[in-house]
């Protein structure tokens, strides 16, 4: 008894059966690595690298969960990057949210200037060693700080946020709030704050995706293993696998140091891989909602 | 208005950052000064400094320990007197490291272990000359005894790591071990596979090997009953190229030295000669067809399965995946002769690696540091640094032998518990590099040596020695090679697997002229003599 049904025309049938079929090849195409990663991290790296390992998992081992589980500097690499994340995303939050408030009132004196101010930046960039220099002079080298404080707003964030500010909360709404006793802290915090649901979770996203992938600033600001990020170490572990242990001027030592880094990273890379970005893999889905609302809701203006 | 405003904010930021980059340089480096200079130096005898002395030194790090950790280090901070804070970007990324402390003038007083790929000839003579690296020439005389005596015995250290001005500006790793003539990792027969074909002796010439590898295709050497064997595989030749190039009477993919002349080898025509024996072996798939596809790790998962007879690799069985003691069955490769060389040639490593140390302008104590580690170029100092102090990776027998222990549990072998220890795994160390006296050594070590003094090392001549070349001429040099290396690189690939025919090899050799060969010869060849004369 279903009412709503309405008979396809044939043409209707054939267009179906098209976007079935692009959208299973999609579907392939995106699924495919994601099972082979997880496949070639429980399989013998022989039978991946020789190709017979292509979609299921052959000679099932876990010894590389093992040896990740094991390893002392992926775990206090994790935690650093956990921190890191947590610390430097509620940093970027503090910073950018309040900036694309007052940029976004039509009414805050000088707005245009600090806009342009603002945008300047995206073109004229201070370069690697002037910023390095003023990281330095500013003390935060070799501390956790170097790897939060640089980079606290991303300007493009900044005008995404003030978008959503301007499209979204009605100036009205301000304008009853200040009527009715508010100031413009009070406004910010109790009124335009929990409206911002949306943006500020898209923000969390955005810095936190970035923080956990870092690792540049922490090569050129950290000199303290302890402190190093997840993808530091893994970048140690890794990029000497693409080294070959032939090219010149290559000493004994230094051969079978690279040797041994290739049979480690043989067999843990495709673990890593899976590890470190499950936890972002994870909190995806409970953003996501809100995730497609303010990209949408930033793309409209009024 | 708008314009107007835009324009002039432009400007003022422009201003500013001009400003910032004039005043910066004076305080840039108001760290590193604090220490007095004025520290008493012992000539000989520990402790170096009766005042202990801090200092600040880079090296890679292998990321297994901190070296602040590290028992050689400790005990030698304890025997020196001297205490470092060091700083150990990893490995994988010194150099990116190394290049932001200069440019920013951000500087260790020492750089250890850089070696020429980060520390480079160029970077020496550039830096040199700005005053940023100290002269060496005087310490060495006056607080090194033990380099200086391997310098007064081998007149080749000082010639090689002396730049044009007169001065050295880095110290080298001296390798006087048995592999030390080895430029590359060797190629590697399958021992199982001559043992099954029933090859008494292994191929000389260009014929007698491409012979064996026809066999290793047809006679299923493996006796797997199928069709499955390579007989040749590499990674776009990169390893195999220099022996197989030196059959036709070159020592080097680019610059050579023959009885003093100086020529670029990839334009020559026993180079073509290479180039079609090469194809020959892809044609016939004598050489792997993937040799230009694939990585690494697709070969060493070949040779695991027994499906190539010959390959290159520091050791074979780091492609074969046996153990150690089956390795001795597969026997190194013999060098070739053919109608274009009569005479067996291989190339050979000069050594040494440069740039291995070296002391920066900020440093208080060049007399200490210099005295710190003159001591690793001593017998006694590059045994303790090398296997650490007894009790860890051996103990002394009654003879004065040495007895080596197990690793302790949680290490999968002595050599990553040895990275715990000491700074010398996995970086090229400013010390000289030898066998441990009074060490046991494995069977497969005396295999090592015996094959190397057999095949190797008789037939060994240095490419191009180690030379610097003035800012200028590095400056050109630079921009040719980049051009030419990688044309020579594609087209290499070409040649071999025929997508370019070999009748095409003089547009291929009049290519390579225009890129201003010519010049990069000329260069070479000038630096070729002005050490000649030294």
């Amino acid at each position: 008894m279903d009412l709503n049904k309405i008979n396809e025309t044939k043409a209707d049938k054939v267009f179906m059966g098209f976007v079935y079929v692009a959208l299973t090849f999609a579907l392939l195409i995106v699924l495919y690595p994601l099972i082979y990663i997880i496949s070639a991290s429980i399989s013998d790296p022989a039978a991946v690298n020789s190709g017979e390992m292509w979609l299921w998992p052959k000679d099932i081992t876990f010894e590389g969960y093992r040896i990740i589980l094991q390893n002392d500097a992926i775990w206090r690499g994790y935690m650093m990057t956990i921190f890191y994340t947590v610390f430097g995303t509620f940093i970027n939050l503090i910073f950018t949210l309040p900036t694309a408030y007052a940029l976004s009132r039509k009414d805050f004196y000088g707005r245009r200037f600090f806009t342009l101010m603002f945008v300047l930046t995206m073109f004229i960039d201070g370069g690697l060693i002037p910023t390095y220099l003023v990281v330095r002079n500013l003390g935060l080298i070799d501390t956790v700080w170097a790897m939060v404080l640089p980079n606290a707003v991303a300007l493009w964030n900044i005008i995404i946020t003030r978008v959503f500010f301007q499209s979204t909360i009605p100036r009205g709404l301000e304008e009853a709030a200040t009527i009715d006793g508010a100031s413009n802290f009070k406004l910010f915090v109790k009124i335009i704050i929990p409206l911002s649901a949306p943006i500020i979770a898209v923000m969390a996203l955005f810095y936190g995706v970035g923080h956990w992938n870092s690792y540049f600033n922490a090569l050129i600001y950290l000199a303290d293993r302890s402190l190093y990020p997840l993808q530091l170490v893994l970048r140690e572990i890794l990029v000497l696998q693409e080294m070959s242990s032939n090219s010149v001027s290559m000493t004994g030592g230094m051969a079978e140091f690279i040797h041994s880094q290739q049979q480690l990273a043989a067999i843990i890379k495709y673990g890593v891989m899976i590890v470190s970005t499950l936890p972002i893999i994870v909190v995806y889905p409970f953003l996501q909602k809100y995730f497609v609302k303010g990209v949408m809701i930033g793309s409209i203006k009024e | 208005m708008k314009k107007l405003l835009l324009s002039f904010s432009m400007v003022l930021v422009l201003l500013s950052v001009l400003v910032a980059c004039g005043d910066d340089t004076s305080d840039v480096n108001g760290t590193s000064e604090e220490t007095n200079g004025e520290v008493a130096v012992h000539k000989e005898g520990f402790p170096i400094v009766d005042e202990e002395i801090k200092l600040s030194l880079m090296a890679p790090g292998v990321g297994i320990e901190d070296w602040k950790n590290m028992v050689t280090l400790k005990r030698y901070s304890e025997m020196t007197n001297m205490t470092f804070e060091y700083i150990t970007p990893p490995v994988s990324d010194f150099q990116t490291r190394l290049n932001l402390a200069f440019a920013s003038q951000d500087l260790p007083d020492i750089i250890l272990g850089a070696g020429t790929g980060n520390l480079t000839p160029g970077m020496e003579v550039d830096y040199g000359r700005q005053g940023v690296l100290l002269p060496l020439n005087d310490l060495i005389d006056e607080y090194a005894p033990n380099l200086k005596a391997l310098m007064d015995e081998n007149p080749e250290i000082a010639r090689s790591v002396t730049t044009p001005d007169g001065n050295i500006y880095s110290l080298p790793f001296i390798n006087n071990h048995p592999t030390a003539v080895w430029a590359r990792g060797p190629l590697w027969y399958r021992g199982e596979w001559l043992e099954n074909l029933g090859v008494e002796e292994l191929p000389k010439t260009v014929d007698e090997f491409y012979d064996l590898l026809v066999r290793f295709r047809d006679e299923d050497p493996n006796n797997s009953g199928q069709d499955d064997t390579i007989p040749l595989t590499d990674v776009q030749m990169n390893s195999s190229r220099a022996w197989l190039m030196a059959a036709f009477g070159m020592k080097e993919w680019g610059i050579e030295e023959h009885d003093g002349e100086v020529r670029y080898a990839p334009m020559t025509d026993n180079y073509k000669a290479y180039l079609e024996f090469m194809n020959k072996l892809y044609d016939e798939k004598l050489l792997d067809p993937e040799t230009f596809s694939q990585a690494d790790e697709q070969k060493k998962a070949k040779g695991q399965e027994n499906r190539i007879g010959l390959f290159p690799d520091w050791f074979s069985f780091f492609t074969t995946g046996q153990p150690e003691e089956e390795a001795v069955k597969d026997p190194m490769f013999f060098p070739l002769t053919s109608e274009w060389s009569q005479d067996r040639v291989v190339p050979a490593n000069p050594g040494m690696v440069r740039g291995t140390f070296s002391l920066t302008k900020y440093n208080e104590h060049p007399e200490a540091s210099m005295r710190w580690i003159d001591y690793w170029y001593s017998t006694e100092g590059r045994d303790f640094f090398d296997k650490g102090p007894e009790g860890y990776l051996w103990e002394a027998n009654e003879d004065g032998t040495r007895n080596p222990l197990p690793a302790p549990e949680g290490f999968e072998s002595p050599e990553e518990y040895r990275a715990t220890l000491t700074p010398t795994y996995g970086i090229t160390p400013p010390m000289l590099g030898d066998l441990v006296e009074g060490e046991p050594r494995s069977d497969f070590d005396l295999f090592i040596q015996a094959e190397t003094e057999e095949k190797i090392t008789p037939f060994s001549e240095t490419p191009f020695p180690l030379v610097y070349l003035t800012d200028d001429e590095q400056r050109t040099v630079n921009t040719i090679q980049q051009d030419l290396s990688s044309y020579i690189e594609q087209m290499e690939a070409r040649f071999i697997t025929g997508v370019e025919p070999l009748s095409n090899w003089d547009d291929y050799v009049s290519t390579i002229k225009s890129m201003n060969v010519e010049e990069y010869i000329n260069i070479h060849q000038e630096a070729y003599d002005r050490w000649a004369q030294n």
